[in-house]
């Protein structure tokens, strides 16, 4: 008891207190702990992220007025063309639909279910793209279920505590997730960079890619279903030299003003990481 | 001040971080509340609240936070001891010994948070993060830690105030 009485003595107590919880939280071992302790604050870090986004959000839009007038029109303008392409697309429908009926086709897409969540925080320190969500473990929710908004993916759920989660947004470094560009059908990946913006790899160099491309997941490796949305590309860096083509992705997410997102609970993730190299059955 | 009010304010502070700060980020850095407290109250305090409160204070703050629980206790006992340290030898409120606390804990404290973060797994890039994130945190704690410190003098003063001998 003599040692927490200097001042070295407490410091050491502390240190290697701090240690030991570092080394049991990495392992996953204080994740009880962490949900109950983090429930009180989770609320009242959402009743205060509630004044706080209002507060800055009246602000920024006083400020953005010009931009937003800016942007109005051309949404506008986008909004036309897309009107456009939405009625041939509901002609390309009925005409799916048609087809589909007379070849007795089944669907194998279900019904979403969804958890509307509010966004109560983001982390604080500044090295990842993580947010986290009034919902958790009591409303269903559970570790790899995809989070959207319906402006597409926003990112994945990692960590579950009992009336919070914590979401990996798809522009953090260590996020990827398998894609397809809607109208060629081309594969890819699209990976988080430093900078939080996105960045579509594995492009083969015989695709054509242009600026506005759509890009949706694909739903290879079971990680997310395919369709969402993750945005539209901006640019395209080709080089005869490479092996693969890269392309700039702007999600029409901004997710540093994300306030509602929703989690789709009936996506059950697959581990594929079980099935090892294929292998050739021989007859006795 | 006791540990209980101590609490309560660093409860506040670690919110504030999560919700506000984020609002206010210049690159990828924003001001380090939590840090700019513990220093404060490091050079005011007797020790022993000092290092409770860095303590607390990490561990209130990572619970908010993506990375491990106490990482950032780590980094701001640190902090807080070597402040502690300087209390007793220098002038404690000297604003050049805050200012150059600032400087350097603003880096300790990042580089022992990333050390961790690698440390369990997750890919860091201490280049890019040293210089997105804690070049700009650095120039923002420098800029706000001096009212931060008058602040805290104030508090320290209404709630711990001791007979100064000549």
């Amino acid at each position: 008891m003599r040692g927490l009485r200097s001042r070295p003595g407490l410091f050491v107590v502390l240190f290697f207190a701090s240690l030991v919880l570092v080394l049991l939280s990495v392992t996953g071992a204080l994740a009880p702990f962490e949900s109950v302790l983090s429930i009180p604050l989770n609320v009242v870090q959402g009743v205060v992220n509630d004044i706080v986004t209002g507060i800055t959000t009246t602000v920024e839009d006083f400020a953005d007025i010009r931009d937003l007038q800016e942007r109005n029109r051309d949404l506008e303008r986008s909004l036309a063309k897309l009107q456009a392409e939405l009625i041939e697309l509901r002609e390309i429908k009925h005409d799916y639909e048609r087809i589909a009926g007379l070849l007795e086709y089944t669907t194998t897409v279900t019904d979403r279910e969804y958890v509307a969540a509010n966004v109560i925080g983001l982390d604080t320190s500044g090295f990842m793209s993580v947010m986290y969500i009034n919902r958790g473990a009591r409303d269903g929710i559970e570790v790899g279920m995809p989070v959207v908004t319906d402006l597409g993916l926003v990112g994945r759920v990692t960590q579950v505590r009992a009336a919070a989660s914590q979401v990996l947004l798809i522009n953090d470094p260590n996020s990827c997730v398998s894609v397809r560009l809607q109208a060629t059908r081309t594969d890819g990946s699209v990976c988080g960079q430093l900078s939080g913006t996105l960045r579509m790899e594995l492009i083969p160099l015989d695709e054509e890619l242009n600026p506005g491309d759509l890009v949706v997941t694909s739903g290879l490796g079971g990680k997310l279903p395919p369709g969402l949305v993750i945005g539209q590309v901006t640019s395209v860096r080709r080089f005869e030299f490479e092996l693969f083509q890269e392309a700039e992705v702007r999600s029409l997410n901004d997710f540093n003003r994300l306030e509602f997102v929703t989690v789709i609970t009936s996506f059950e993730p697959v581990d594929l990481s079980g099935f090892g190299p294929p292998v050739e059955e021989t007859e006795p | 001040m006791g540990n209980f009010l101590g609490l309560v304010l660093l409860s506040v502070v670690a919110i504030l971080k999560s919700t506000l700060m984020p609002h206010l980020q210049v690159r990828g850095g924003a001001p380090d509340l939590m840090l700019m407290i513990i220093i404060s109250w490091a050079l005011l305090a007797p020790y022993e609240e000092a290092f409770t409160w860095a303590f607390m204070g990490g561990i209130v703050q990572d619970l908010l936070s993506g990375v491990p629980l106490g990482a950032s206790a780590l980094g701001l006992l640190i902090v807080a001891f070597v402040a502690n340290q300087l209390q007793t030898q220098l002038y404690r409120s000297n604003l050049l010994i805050v200012l150059s606390l600032t400087l350097a804990g603003s880096v300790v404290l990042h580089v022992v948070m990333m050390g961790v973060l690698a440390a369990s797994g997750y890919a860091v890039n201490w280049t890019y993060n040293l210089a997105y994130v804690t070049l700009p945190t650095v120039i923002l704690n420098l800029i706000l830690v001096v009212p931060i410190f008058r602040v805290m003098m104030g508090l320290y003063n209404r709630f711990s105030p001791r007979i100064e001998t000549l």
